[in-house]
């Protein structure tokens, strides 16, 4: 377990924020004492204040309490500042400053050191809290009493003068200065200490350039693509003339052959000599210019080749620049799995390898919720509870690993398992049928492997609660979204009673990405590679219409089959005669998350690098459209957004069944439900946060009431608290489930109880889903109840 | 006018600073170029039209332009200029007008500013000239309709001064669909 390479990291990360955080106060600290002008000096102290605030959270985060303590007091102390509570005195400057300074100390000290700042601290803090005290009359309170620190204060004032000149220099100072700043804070020190300072270590080695900056000029660099395949085209161009001027010459000579051959028949014609003459100038002429030309088209040649070269070379070196090590995500994780492996009664060990591998920042930001998700999923319903785990003689410990790594220079492979229960196949299969998504037949058609992946339909959850964490079956699909904007894939395998496993492949960066051009009523469009399943020609008799709508069949399954050019509002091309034999379709199979459409184009041309630029500032967004790309020749060429795509598509056919749909609105707004709850104010805010979504309301005061109202009137869904008068949830939900007429209804508690026995109560009882008041937010709420009723 | 302020003092900081902003202020049409302003003429259909010069960051000749479906109609397409991409309005589609068969588009007048750029095409570019501001003339019953909106007014020799601000900052102009 590298939980102590982890510990580092954001032991490092804590330095360099608290280095800044440091070096503001010491300035800010600085121009305090010198300002006169009250409105300045309340500006000041209140970054001071906020840098201190912050300081104490960071400490705290990577549990440095000392540094916490003294933080705390500090930002006290500003706080009563703040108020006017406190006035300022040159002393109380002074100790402000020495505090400071002592935590700069303490921190740059070997962690085995430090426990000899440590006095220092105390002491500190001690003579803060007195300054602290609101004034009683003394309005120089703190040092006079506090005689010991007289000392260590004025000594420390040598560091005050020179620490402001290191602050207003960016965040780094040379590290052969830095001494000069922690020598007098170490004469001030009460305590003995080492020599050695490792101040050299404290200061990385880095610069921080706004991220910005760096992206735009990425985006520069991949300008510079375009220039590369522009030349490409022009070295095309010339290549070209070369060979044109080539066959010239060629005619050229064979009539002059020919020419010759003439002259010898008839002889002594002056007037055919000039006009050999002239023919001869111009064929020479023909020669130096092919001449020329291959000069050109070589020279030409060598400085593309040179400039691709380079463009490909800054090009990668701007990548790297803005390509972050997977530690960095890494960090959050093992105190999460902790907490939420805690908070469920299960004990899991997190495994992490990899994290020096780099990725593109943007596609690390990507991936961190979909992680997040997957990881929350494998210690929810893949890993079982210890007892469960000790009989299938397992260690009580569940596994997560996570691995990392580049199998090809520009691909990184993203590995999660876990050695829990598995996937149950045939749970997934009852779900799809359940939920209306195959029909039994086709649900025992599927392989495992196939019905695996349904997991990625929304709506396919195995779990048989909902929580908050999972179970709404909605997090698959949008993890398979998420990875796929990053232009990356998904795979998932499982083994049960063994092992669940996550594998995602990702490229390195996102500057480019495979696209290939298709047309549609004259006009050409990239569609992104990721998104296409694959290219087919079809026979028009494949076709069957139902509902208005033309269907395909791929792999026995139905997809529907739209033109292009009908998506994108193109004029109409009606479907060729279904008679007419010998014509074939040319039908790319688009897919994004779970849905998938077959769209009819004229054309594809071949894969190739498409580098996404947008489309200027006032076409800020188009549907259907998500940039546009420009060809080595300077053609434009839109990028299709094929998530949009699908759901304008979509959006088409509901327009055909419009009377259906609106019919359906209007049940929906009639449906209703049963709020059983005692306290009046969430029984009101419940009530409101449901009628402003269309739900009809009827509420009840408590179990007994409730289990009497549901006998009586017809409920979609039972929300109801715990803890209640006369009968509670458990008991309300475990009535509703014993009573014939009532046993199907959606049952929804709503507790502050928070804790695994009452969640696991909630299954046991029957409960369809669980949230818990601390975590409650509408939206939760919102969704869980959609997906029920 | 006795003593000298302190140059440390910052009340008196405040008040050059308040004054140098005040007077740092960007020159507008309406204070300054009372008399003149430098305009591009250019003609669209039967139609001259002008823009002031200040917001025209230059002038190319119309080589291909892409059709990007889902765009209002008077978007008519984007071009690649140098390397960016930029979206081009067809003034006649946008203001309504009859007669736009009669166009031939084949310069585009890049028009930008902070937060909007895009191209106005244009049948031919007609040069530079300098207007008097009195010689535009603002209620010609001409000039009724949507265009109204978007000018400045018409020049005594029927020259149709477009109001470039108006054009940059029109919520029309935004596509955000």
């Amino acid at each position: 377990m590298n939980n102590q390479d982890l510990q580092q990291q954001l032991l490092e990360a804590f330095k360099t924020e608290s280095e800044e955080r440091i070096a503001s106060m010491f300035l800010n600290l600085t121009a305090l004492e010198k300002s006169t002008d009250t409105k300045n000096r309340d500006k000041m102290l209140e970054i001071v204040y906020r840098e201190a605030h912050s300081l104490k959270g960071a400490a705290r985060s990577v549990n440095i309490i000392p540094v916490e303590t003294l933080c705390q007091e500090i930002e006290a102390l500003f706080s009563k500042l703040k108020e006017e509570k406190v006035t300022f005195t040159p002393t109380l400057f002074d100790t402000l400053h020495h505090a400071v300074g002592v935590i700069e100390k303490y921190l740059s000290t070997p962690e085995s050191e430090r426990h000899t700042v440590e006095a220092t601290i105390g002491e500190l803090t001690d003579t803060l809290s007195v300054y602290k005290q609101p004034e009683n009359g003394s309005k120089s309170p703190g040092p006079e009493t506090q005689q010991t620190n007289e000392t260590p204060i004025d000594l420390e004032q040598n560091s005050i003068v020179e620490a402001p000149a290191q602050a207003p220099a960016p965040a780094h100072p040379p590290a052969s200065e830095t001494p000069e700043i922690v020598k007098p804070v170490e004469n001030a020190g009460p305590s003995r200490l080492t020599k050695k300072s490792p101040s050299r270590s404290w200061f990385a080695d880095t610069v921080r350039i706004s991220t910005a900056k760096l992206d735009s000029l990425l985006l520069k660099a991949e300008e510079l693509i375009t220039l590369k395949q522009i030349l490409n085209q022009h070295l095309n161009q010339i290549q070209d003339t070369r060979n044109f001027i080539k066959k010239w010459k060629k005619n050229s000579e064979k009539s002059k052959k020919e020419l010759r051959e003439i002259r010898l028949q008839l002889d002594n014609n002056s007037l055919l000599d000039h006009f050999f003459q002239l023919y001869d100038i111009n064929h020479t002429q023909i020669e130096e210019t092919d001449s020329k030309i291959n000069d050109l088209s070589t020279s030409v040649e060598q400085s593309n080749r040179l400039l691709g070269g380079m463009v490909d070379d800054l090009l990668d070196e701007m990548k790297k620049t803005s390509l972050l090590p997977f530690s960095t995500l890494f960090s959050i994780l093992p105190r999460m799995v902790r907490d939420i492996a805690r908070d469920l009664g299960k004990d899991v060990d997190l495994e992490l390898s990899g994290g020096d591998i780099e990725i593109d920042k943007r596609i690390l930001e990507g991936l961190k919720d979909p992680l997040i998700h997957l990881i929350r999923n494998a210690i929810d319903h893949g890993i079982e509870m210890p007892d469960t785990r000790k009989l299938k003689q397992k260690s009580p410990w569940g596994k997560i690993r996570l691995t990392v790594s580049q199998p090809e220079n520009n691909k990184v492979e993203i590995t999660l398992s876990d050695d829990g229960k598995g996937i149950d196949v045939n749970a997934i299969r009852k779900k799809a049928i359940k939920s209306g998504l195959l029909s039994d037949t086709q649900a025992d058609e599927l392989t495992d492997d196939e019905a695996i992946s349904l997991i990625f339909q929304s709506g396919i959850s195995t779990s048989p609660l909902i929580t908050e964490i999972s179970g709404r079956g909605l997090g698959m699909a949008i993890v398979q979204e998420h990875v796929e904007n990053l232009s990356g894939l998904i795979f998932i395998s499982t083994e049960p009673e063994n092992s669940t496993t996550f594998k995602i492949e990702l490229p390195v960066s996102l500057a480019t990405f495979q696209g290939i051009i298709v047309s549609a009523a004259g006009h050409d469009y990239i569609l992104p590679v990721a998104h296409i399943e694959h290219t087919i020609r079809i026979d028009p008799g494949e076709i069957k219409t139902v509902e208005n709508k033309s269907i395909i069949s791929i792999n026995g399954q139905p997809v529907s089959l739209i033109a292009l050019s009908d998506i994108l509002g193109l004029p109409h091309q009606p479907l060729p005669d279904i008679k007419s034999k010998k014509f074939t379709l040319l039908v790319v199979i688009l897919g994004s998350g779970e849905k998938r459409i077959a769209c009819i184009v004229d054309t594809v041309t071949n894969e190739q690098d498409v580098l996404v630029k947008s489309l200027g500032k006032q076409l800020l967004r188009i549907p259907n459209i998500s940039g546009a790309t420009i060809l080595g020749n300077g053609q434009v060429v839109p990028i299709l957004n094929v998530n949009d795509l699908i759901s304008t598509s979509s959006g088409k056919s509901i327009s055909l069944a419009m009377g259906k749909k609106i019919d359906m609105k209007k049940k929906e707004i009639q449906k209703s439900v049963l709020i059983v709850e005692d306290s009046f104010t969430s029984r009101t805010l419940l009530k409101n946060i449901l009628e402003s979504s269309n739900y009809k309301v009827t509420t009840a005061i408590d179990g007994e009431d409730g289990f009497q109202q549901l006998k009586r009137g017809n409920y979609d869904a039972v929300i109801s608290d715990i803890e209640m008068p006369k009968m509670n949830g458990f008991e309300l939900t475990r009535k509703i489930r014993e009573t014939e007429t009532l046993a199907e209804k959606p049952v929804v508690l709503v507790t502050s109880l928070d804790s695994r026995e009452d969640r696991e109560k909630g299954i046991d009882v029957g409960a369809d889903a669980y949230i818990v008041k601390s975590s409650f937010d509408q939206s939760n709420l919102l969704e869980v109840l959609k997906k029920l009723v | 006018m006795t003593a000298k302020p302190s140059q440390n003092d910052p009340m008196t900081e405040q008040i050059l600073k308040h004054r140098a902003q005040r007077l740092a202020k960007p020159i507008s049409d309406e204070n300054t170029y009372v008399t003149k302003m430098t305009v591009v003429k250019f003609r669209i259909a039967h139609e001259i039209y002008a823009l002031a010069l200040k917001r025209i960051r230059i002038i190319h000749p119309l080589k291909s332009l892409t059709f990007i479906p889902g765009t209002p109609d008077f978007i008519r397409g984007v071009i690649n200029l140098r390397g960016e991409i930029i979206s081009v309005i067809d003034l006649k589609v946008f203001f309504d007008l009859p007669d736009q068969e009669f166009t031939n588009l084949s310069q585009v007048i890049i028009l930008t500013s902070d937060k909007m750029e895009f191209g106005i095409l244009s049948d031919e570019i007609l040069g530079m000239a300098e207007i008097s501001k009195n010689d535009i003339h603002l209620s010609l019953p001409t000039l009724t309709g949507i265009r109204a909106d978007y000018l400045k007014g018409v020049t005594g020799n029927g020259i149709v001064v477009l109001d470039d601000e108006k054009l940059l900052t029109d919520e029309k102009m935004c596509i955000n669909l």
